[in-house]
């Protein structure tokens, strides 16, 4: 996808990048690179390794997030459950 | 620094002025760069600044580096359920959280049937409507368990789920409503036989089948815990009225959104950014009761002062849906300033059933990753 290309905007060995689609029918992308120096294509290379580590720290971020609200949510549901059985000590259970 | 302010012919450097932090943006630039500002007509300052140069003389250095990312970005997970989930991302950019809806949306795989043997249909419905509405209802499996079948493959019970549905409304019994539960799971494979147009062919020639299942697709151990059905079993598929009858099979493969939105794992994904809503002046009594009212999410609240003054404060600036009625009519713009965060992301995703949300969403990061891969495998 497109990101790849505002990555390397990102880095300051790029001086210009762009991407264009010709034609929506057919799915083809043009993309066009500039350096100051260094050879394009290890640049991009550079910027799709980037954007792969990003995944990696997206993921990794997001799972723990999840497993830490599912794990406080346990807690939650323990607590108002400890609550509940409490208060229904003094009425008839169904 | 008065002196330096009087005396225009010592030359003095900007750095030397107190109100210019070092390494730090002036305030009305970082507004700039980091919100986007909702005016009344339309909203500014949208564009994120990609350029890694771009605040270069003021001494910022503007490149993304990985080390600054993985600091910053955070996820916060607001609400879980089965179906769905809302999350925060933050310190992300906005094209990488576009692209992950995207990818949510139309390349995530899923199971959902593709061909429709019909073998007898006396309904009202049409063949074909029957045949689209049987591909939209969503079916409750791990598509990760499942190849995508090809045109030169077999059918078979690696790429293949059968459904059977054999519904009669007898004569003289009241109309009946198919739903999607009548969908049987055959797990053996199609019990149906292709016709042969050879006139030659004897009984002893072995009739040719739909599908070539090698073993039964209940021996696989996460289908004998849950079987394969739709995962509502309330849709309604079609209306019988008496004598009529509808029997078909029904063979699901595997695709993705792009293709058909029947493939689509999301009911929809969407992302919103965070609203911040600021009050430039103090805003009291009166004002403040007008405020309040205006807002039909109620973002403002009253405080009272003491002595019976109150004054407006931001109560739930995340409620806000950005109507603009608050700086509707004269003035208010100067009193209420809304804005968008634009690297903190309210994302919601909304499961179709076949994968929970939280595992859609690592699966599009996970597809996102084997797209980069590929593009480095081809610039090598």
């Amino acid at each position: 996808m497109k990101r790849p290309i505002f990555n390397s905007n990102k880095s300051p060995r790029v001086t210009f990048c762009g991407y264009s689609i010709p034609h929506p029918s057919e799915a083809r992308v043009n993309i066009r690179v500039q350096t100051t120096g260094d050879p394009a294509r290890e640049v991009l290379k550079d910027a799709c390794q980037n954007l792969m580590l990003m995944c990696r720290n997206v993921r990794c971020t997001f799972d723990k997030a999840v497993e830490d609200f599912k794990a406080s949510n346990a807690v939650k549901a323990m607590k108002i459950d400890s609550q509940d059985s409490s208060g229904d000590d003094s009425e008839e259970s169904e | 620094m008065a002196e330096g302010a009087g005396e225009e012919k010592k030359k003095f450097s900007i750095w030397d002025l107190p109100d210019v932090p070092m390494g730090q943006l002036p305030p009305h630039l970082e507004l700039q760069r980091s919100r986007v500002s909702c005016n009344k007509d339309a909203p500014i300052h949208t564009e994120s600044i990609q350029y890694s140069g771009a605040y270069a003389s003021m001494g910022i250095d503007n490149s993304s580096r990985l080390d600054r990312f993985s600091n910053n970005f955070r996820v916060e997970v607001v609400r879980l359920n089965e179906d769905d989930i809302e999350f925060d991302m933050i310190g992300i950019d906005a094209a990488i959280a576009n692209s992950f809806r995207r990818i949510l949306i139309a390349e995530l795989p899923t199971m959902a049937i593709e061909k429709v043997l019909i073998a007898n249909n006396t309904s009202i419905i049409q063949d074909e409507v029957l045949a689209h509405r049987l591909g939209l209802v969503p079916i409750r499996v791990d598509p990760r368990l499942f190849d995508y079948l090809s045109e030169n493959d077999q059918p078979n019970e690696k790429n293949t789920i059968v459904f059977k549905l054999h519904v009669q409304c007898k004569r003289g019994s009241p109309r009946i409503t198919v739903k999607s539960d009548a969908l049987k799971w055959l797990p053996n494979g199609s019990e149906l036989v292709k016709e042969t147009r050879n006139a030659t062919s004897d009984s002893s020639s072995k009739p040719e089948i739909y599908t070539y299942f090698g073993c039964s697709q209940e021996t696989v151990p996460e289908f004998v815990k849950n079987p394969i059905i739709p995962k509502y079993p309330d849709i309604i598929i079609a209306k019988l009225g008496p004598g009529q009858e509808i029997e078909l099979e029904a063979h699901a493969v595997k695709g993705i959104g792009k293709t058909h939105a029947k493939w689509s794992p999301v009911a929809t994904a969407w992302y919103r950014m965070l609203p911040e809503v600021v009050l430039l002046e103090d805003i009291e009594d009166d004002l403040a009761e007008e405020l309040k009212s205006k807002c039909p999410v109620n973002v403002f609240d009253i405080e009272d002062l003491g002595k019976g003054r109150r004054r407006a404060t931001v109560a739930r600036p995340r409620a806000c849906t950005l109507c603009r009625e608050c700086i509707r009519g004269d003035d208010w713009e100067k009193r209420v300033a809304l804005r968008r965060v634009k690297d903190h992301f309210i994302f919601t995703i909304e499961s179709t059933g076949a994968l929970p949300p939280e595992v859609l969403f690592t699966e599009a990061v996970k597809i996102l990753e084997d797209k980069c891969e590929r593009v480095i495998t081809e610039l090598s």
